[in-house]
């Protein structure tokens, strides 16, 4: 019998870090031009990233009360 | 050959009516040749306006060749050709037809020089794609189609009515670029914001493309929409409307992508959200920015139809397409994740994929109009990409949990098609050279890459996807469906039959109960009429005569059961009769002379 596929059960956290590192790294001979004056310190990406989905995510566990319902909702 | 000839319309139209007639095989390769030929014809079509024709009184362009409806058109070929591609030997005259029908008069509409061809291939396109909702031949596909279809017949109406009206104040058929905010643009503009989904009339998109066929959602994610951007950059540029709507649309599409179990409704929301790009940049009207939106449709087409060509072999091969069903596919359909993660990259824009320089064209041209807030707005969607399209849907079903499914890899076909696509959204993004020329709009040349853009966004997303992993048990979804604006017609259609059931029915029960009981008490009236007025003579006659009482009484009885009888006297019956036609006579005689 074939063996089942092995799942991906770690997310590839050395490689992400790595990236994130190595994009902070390259900012610092690439500097980013700011538009608005609040967009042009060191990380603004970053910070920008992370706190939007982190924003997003909890907006949408709260939202989602509001708004989610059985699959069957409609046929009701 | 004629320029005619040449017209992309005419070619897939040709195909959609050749289908019927022929099947397998020769017809796949028909479609095929015939869509290869219209990318052709969008290529080298000479710019001008060709086959004019004159209708009530109007003179109609069925073919204007310029910048803006160039690069649509070679886009919308494009796409037909791969994803007639990836339905090849799938022999579903119920998908292809309809299919050529929709590219066919989406490529009209692109083409169309005048209001009233435009109104025509919208309504073509709406019914034809209708049937690509109705050939996944299932019960719910079916209520999602009538739904899509009512929705955009309505917005065929109110197109048709700012399209008369304009007609009847200008004298002119020309579609052209509208200036002033008449009552009939306005209606114009709402007739084609229905069509790309702008909030709040956004849901029919995500309520009906998941429930197609797996060709069928390639071909709907491209055209409807689309076509919709297509009409606001060459009819609305600069309609400062359309800055906050965009931006509703971005938001809209991230947070309901949140809540989404299904991976076609996850591609769906992102269609809202990146269609939303599209919109803003229209509301910004600067050269730039209208740029950006046709480039960025472009882009879009070619990532969006890979994400769907991709989430379609997935659906096609296990049958399943909720997250919580899926996961952990990647060992079993290899070709298909690789392919659909370049177009996840894509649509996230990855530095070096295809949206890449479109997305920041947008983005660079919100900041150029010193719009913080619109600029916040699509940096924060440009981050959130992980928590939707860009992550969550290859993430939940190619990794994560192993749902413990063995499905096989996908046809040669499919995966050609979507080959076809990750190499074109890789080689557009490392060399946007072809993109950019066909940009329709004269402005500034453009570096698309300098250094900081490429840092600013691979940090941007390389945190967003730290974000995700960080975030993962927050994202997981459930078995549940979203309540979105759509609720309003959905339930309110259900209440407003109960209601009318209950008003107009109960109304009719009513009169009718009402109608029998009066009829019921004319008919007890009636029944002993003759014998109670015989009765109440005979009283009378009694009175007038000086009887008594009882002998009045007496008489009474005795003619009421004569007459019940019929045992009345000739003489009598006689008499009356003859002071009845008297009475008779004496009315008519009465009755005014002419």
């Amino acid at each position: 019998m074939e063996k089942p596929p092995a799942p991906l059960s770690r997310p590839p956290w050395r490689t992400l870090l790595g990236i994130c590192a190595l994009s902070l790294g390259l900012e610092v001979l690439a500097p980013a031009h700011g538009h608005f004056g609040f967009d042009g310190f060191f990380g603004f990406n970053a910070v920008l990233a992370l706190a939007s989905c982190a924003g997003l995510a909890v907006l949408g566990r709260l939202l989602g009360r509001l708004v989610k319902r059985p699959e069957d909702y409609y046929d009701r | 050959m004629t320029v005619s000839a040449q017209a992309p319309q005419l070619l897939l139209l040709l195909g959609g009516l050749a289908t019927p007639f022929i099947a397998g095989r020769p017809r796949d390769v028909l479609l095929l040749l015939l869509a290869g030929l219209a990318l052709l014809g969008a290529l080298t079509l000479p710019e001008g306006g060709f086959g004019r024709i004159v209708l009530l009184g109007h003179e109609l362009t069925l073919l204007r060749v310029d910048g803006l409806s160039r690069i649509f058109g070679i886009i919308f070929t494009l796409n037909a050709c791969a994803a007639l591609l990836y339905a090849f030997g799938q022999d579903d005259g119920r998908q292809s037809g309809p299919a050529m029908f929709y590219v066919a008069a989406a490529l009209g509409a692109v083409f169309a020089g005048d209001l009233i061809t435009l109104y025509v291939c919208w309504e073509v396109m709406a019914v034809a794609s209708t049937f690509l909702i109705l050939a996944r031949r299932t019960d719910t596909a079916q209520k999602a189609a009538m739904r899509y279809v009512l929705i955009h017949l309505l917005g065929g109406l109110v197109l048709l009515l700012g399209v008369a009206l304009h007609i009847r104040a200008t004298g002119s058929v020309a579609f052209t670029a509208l200036a002033e905010r008449t009552p009939a643009a306005w209606l114009m503009l709402a007739g084609v914001l229905i069509n790309a989904a702008a909030v709040p009339l956004s849901s029919w998109l995500s309520d009906a493309y998941p429930e197609a066929t797996a060709a069928g959602g390639v071909f709907l994610s491209a055209y409807t929409t689309k076509t919709a951007v297509y009409a606001l950059l060459r009819a609305f540029p600069g309609w400062e409307v359309l800055v906050p709507l965009g931006a509703a649309m971005v938001l809209y599409g991230v947070v309901y992508a949140l809540f989404e179990n299904d991976m076609r409704r996850i591609l769906a929301y992102s269609i809202i959200n990146q269609v939303g790009f599209m919109v803003l940049a229209v509301g910004l009207g600067t050269a730039a920015a209208l740029n950006g939106a046709a480039a960025h449709a472009f882009c879009h087409i070619l990532y969006k139809s890979l994400l769907w060509m991709s989430a379609g072999a997935v659906l096609t091969m296990t049958g399943k397409s909720r997250f919580t069903e899926l996961g952990g596919l990647w060992r079993r359909m290899p070709w298909t994740m690789a392919l659909g993660v370049v177009g996840a990259l894509a649509f996230m824009g990855a530095p070096g994929t295809a949206a890449f320089v479109s997305k920041s064209l947008i983005i660079q041209a919100a900041a150029d109009a010193h719009l913080a807030w619109a600029w916040l707005v699509l940096e924060v969607s440009s981050a959130a990409v992980f928590l939707q399209a860009g992550m969550k849907y290859p993430y939940f079903v190619f990794f994560d949990r192993d749902s413990g499914l063995t499905p096989r890899e996908a046809g040669r076909p499919m995966l050609l098609a979507m080959g076809l696509l990750a190499a074109l959204c890789i080689g557009l993004g490392l060399a946007p050279g072809p993109v950019l020329s066909l940009m329709p709009f004269p402005m500034e040349p453009h570096a698309p890459f300098s250094a900081s853009k490429i840092v600013g966004q691979t940090q941007l997303l390389a945190f967003g996807g730290l974000a995700f992993f960080l975030l993962l048990p927050l994202l997981r979804a459930a078995r549940t469906v979203s309540l979105e604006p759509d609720w309003f017609y959905r339930k309110g259609a259900a209440l407003l039959l109960r209601l009318l059931d209950a008003g107009l029915n109960g109304l009719n029960a009513a009169c009718a109960r009402r109608a029998a009981a009066v009829l019921e008490r004319l008919a007890a009236l009636f029944a002993d009429l003759p014998e109670r007025l015989a009765a109440s003579g005979a009283r009378l006659a009694g009175r007038l005569a000086g009887r008594p009482r009882e002998t009045r009484e007496a008489d009474a009885d005795l003619a009421r059961r004569s007459l019940a009888a019929s045992a009345v006297p000739v003489g009598v019956s006689l008499l009356l009769i003859i002071f009845g036609l008297a009475a008779l006579l004496a009315v008519v005689s009465a009755m005014p002379q002419r």
